[in-house]
């Protein structure tokens, strides 16, 4: 649906603000003609006006009634294009909006004002480009799911979204995105390259060994401190000199010591794995919103700054 | 539920590793059931504990019962420790070896207790020399010191034999009568009982002098009237002992020889020789034995107020006990304790050892000579019910070595009003503060 201050249609008069509630907008649009004066004698040049609350439409104009090649009008405004009289199709192409046309004749000597309002497409536009080689190919999951490969350019849902970009051994980045209706959106992406994981595994390998035998030297512990105590509970003769209790002891030292050192190395695992060095990858978003635009107007009975909101 | 169990242990093992074991094992090294008391002689790196006697309690002047110790043939010493664990140990000096002997390192043949004397009192024999015969000296257990002057050393007169015999089988402190006991040495040319101690030793040689001022030939019939002791010639005592064993609680020394055991008593009637010294019976009584014996230890089992007697048997591999109940002791052992299959030595050493509490009675024989783990006189120690003779269990020794010894000599000695077993080795003592059910540990 399409509501405006401003109707999406092309009237020869000026737009005049529209009273009372919002309503739907008409379709198809109405093109006016103005009288036609008196015909000269020679023929002369028609004029085209065209004016729009768009931004960033190239116009068009296709010769319907003879072999002519298209005329690129440009951006808005046109004002008193010289064309030969006929008939044309004007078109307007643009990001962020629906291709609009319309077939017109035009007069000579006469000036034909035209008021060119293209709809807006649904969702929004995301293009997402890699500033350098080493980030192509990394892929874009949208809210979890895959999206595309980079570079690419995709149409969004409005609303909030969450986009991760992954590429083996190049840092990972995820950013959150709110598109609105007719949104283009531009993401230089740029992938740094990932923090070497090799020192966390060597001291993870170090921890894994040091808990192992920590829990070796613990058990060998436990189980010499269980013989002597069943000794002690059967009346089995032995002194403080025991070999055992000063092989326990130190099984059990050394166990500690394993367990303090499995902590140490553990940290300094934990450490590397999550340490980041070099700059991070980054991603830089442009955005240009359509949906609400303040855009000056002219009119016969006057001028000023027209807004429009569109749903 | 098993995966449950495992993962438990996984984190009692991780939580109880760091630092709650080590501290473990020094729980259990204080609760250590046994003690084991090293014996360094001073300047005699390699001295090996030759013998080793159970001090009584009451004759240490309230001090726990202590273990007095001869080791090589030049050094003396006493260990003790109390119901706490607390050890104390000492030897000699060299100072005071020098009082005891008279003269400088001396050669040390024999160690015996006083017994009923307080403080206690020792008996060393000291090796002749070029100018003193063997001699038999007084010590005060605590400190070593003298209790009587040099004079009155015992030794063997010319006038008893001449040359003189030497001094160097058994020696043993027996109460045959009333006042200080008697000492007892055994030699070569028999064995010789001097009446107190040899208190009244110089007595008897003025009583002698005087007899013969009056009449130079005062003891040509008899030179035994004259000796001031009491000499049995043809008793060849490889073991002494002695305690209440004849009929009607008299008291007697029991002498083993050869396969018998002689006692030696006050007369019947009692004599009195020339000089005023006891002459005292060689050959009371005597009682057959089933074998060769090595050890004679006079106890009261079951505390019925009669002395029994155990008597070693290492050669026959046993333990005779004869029991005595009132009317002296009988023919034939009560009880015989028997060696285990490989052990060597049994009955080198007797004990009979009070636990306290809820332990029985127990008799504890020690056996020196077994070889334990292809290492010969490792040692070994038979602990027995005393009441019945059940075999309660085997002590090896904590860590065998060659020539250990294990049970040279076991000792009940009185710790805190129970008594604790205390066995030795060729250079240590250990003290098993418990050994059975209600055996309770030291405090």
């Amino acid at each position: 649906m399409v509501v405006g201050l401003t109707p999406a249609t092309a009237s020869a008069a000026p737009p005049e603000p529209e009273p009372g509630p919002v309503e739907p907008a008409l379709d198809p649009p109405t093109v006016e003609l103005e009288p036609r004066p008196p015909s000269p004698e020679p023929e002369r040049p028609a004029s085209l006006k065209i004016t729009t609350s768009a931004v960033s439409i190239v116009l068009r104009a296709e010769p319907l009634d003879r072999a002519q090649a298209v005329i690129e009008l440009g951006v808005p405004p046109v004002v008193g294009a010289p064309l030969s009289p006929g008939r044309y199709r004007v078109t307007a192409e643009g990001p962020g909006y629906r291709p609009w046309s319309r077939e017109v004749e035009l007069i000579a000597g006469e000036t034909l004002n035209l008021q060119v309002e293209p709809e807006l497409i649904e969702g929004a536009r995301l293009e997402l480009r890699a500033t350098d080689e080493a980030s192509v190919g990394a892929a874009v999951s949208l809210d979890g799911a895959l999206l595309c490969v980079l570079p690419c350019s995709e149409e969004l849902e409005p609303g909030a979204h969450q986009l991760e970009v992954r590429k083996r051994r190049s840092k990972g980045l995820s950013f959150g995105v709110e598109v609105a209706q007719a949104d283009e959106i531009v993401i230089d992406l740029t992938l740094a390259p990932a923090t070497s994981r090799a020192p966390a595994i060597v001291t993870g390998a170090i921890a894994l060994s040091s808990l192992t035998a920590a829990i070796v030297f613990t058990v060998r512990s436990d189980q010499t401190r269980r013989s002597l105590a069943s000794d002690l509970q059967s009346y089995g003769q032995y002194d403080r000199d025991d070999r055992r209790i000063d092989n326990g002891r130190r099984d059990a030292v050394i166990g500690g010591v394993m367990y303090g050192v499995t902590a140490a190395v553990g940290a300094l695992t934990l450490y590397y794995l999550l340490r980041q060095s070099g700059p991070p990858s980054s991603a830089d978003k442009r955005r240009r919103s359509l949906a609400w635009q303040l855009a000056p107007s002219l009119g016969p009975t006057g001028g000023g700054l027209v807004g429009v909101v569109e749903f | 539920m098993a995966g449950l169990r495992e993962t438990s242990v996984v984190v009692m093992l991780l939580a109880l590793g760091p630092g709650c074991l080590p501290g473990a094992f020094e729980a259990l090294a204080d609760a250590a059931p046994v003690q084991t008391v090293v014996v360094a002689v001073p300047g005699e790196a390699n001295a090996e504990l030759s013998v080793a006697l159970t001090v009584p309690a009451a004759a240490t002047q309230g001090q726990p019962g202590r273990v007095l110790f001869g080791a090589g043939d030049g050094a003396i010493g006493w260990f003790g420790v109390d119901p706490s664990g607390v050890v104390e140990q000492r030897f000699a000096s060299f100072s005071e070896l020098t009082s005891l002997a008279s003269h400088e390192q001396p050669t040390l043949t024999g160690l015996a207790l006083s017994p009923g004397l307080e403080p206690a009192e020792g008996l060393v024999r000291v090796a002749a020399t070029e100018t003193s015969p063997d001699r038999i000296v007084r010590f005060g257990v605590a400190d070593f010191t003298r209790v009587s002057a040099a004079e009155l050393d015992v030794e063997v007169y010319p006038w008893v034999a001449d040359p003189p015999v030497a001094l160097n089988g058994a020696l043993a402190v027996v109460q045959l009568d009333e006042g200080l006991p008697e000492l007892l040495s055994a030699s070569a040319g028999g064995l010789f009982i001097w009446d107190a101690l040899g208190a009244e030793v110089q007595s008897y040689v003025d009583a002698r002098e005087q007899a013969l001022v009056a009449d130079p030939a005062a003891f040509d019939d008899d030179p035994v009237e004259g000796w001031g002791l009491t000499r049995c010639v043809d008793l060849d005592a490889r073991a002494l002992a002695g305690g209440r064993v004849l009929a009607g609680q008299e008291r007697a020394a029991l002498a083993l020889d050869g396969d018998a055991v002689v006692f030696v008593a006050v007369a019947d009637p009692p004599r009195v020789s020339a000089v005023g010294a006891p002459i005292y019976d060689c050959a009371r009584a005597s009682l057959s034995l089933p074998g060769s014996a090595a050890t004679l230890t006079v106890v009261d089992l079951g505390d019925d107020d009669d002395d029994d007697l155990l008597v070693g048997a290492p050669g026959a591999g046993a333990v005779w006990v004869y029991e005595n109940l009132g009317d002296g002791l009988p023919d034939s052992p009560s009880m015989v304790l028997e060696a285990g299959a490989d052990e060597l030595e049994f009955g080198a050493s007797l004990a009979v050892v009070e636990l306290g509490g809820d332990a029985p009675e127990v008799i504890v024989v020690g056996a020196p000579g077994t070889p334990v783990g292809g290492k010969v006189s490792v040692g070994r120690v038979s602990v027995f019910d005393a009441s019945d003779g059940a075999l309660l269990r085997v002590i090896e020794d904590l860590e065998p070595r060659t020539d250990s010894r294990h049970g040279l000599a076991v000792h009940g000695l009185e710790l805190g009003g129970r008594e604790e077993l205390v066995v030795t080795g060729a250079r240590e003592l250990r003290v098993h503060w418990s050994i059975l059910a209600g055996d309770e540990g030291r405090e």
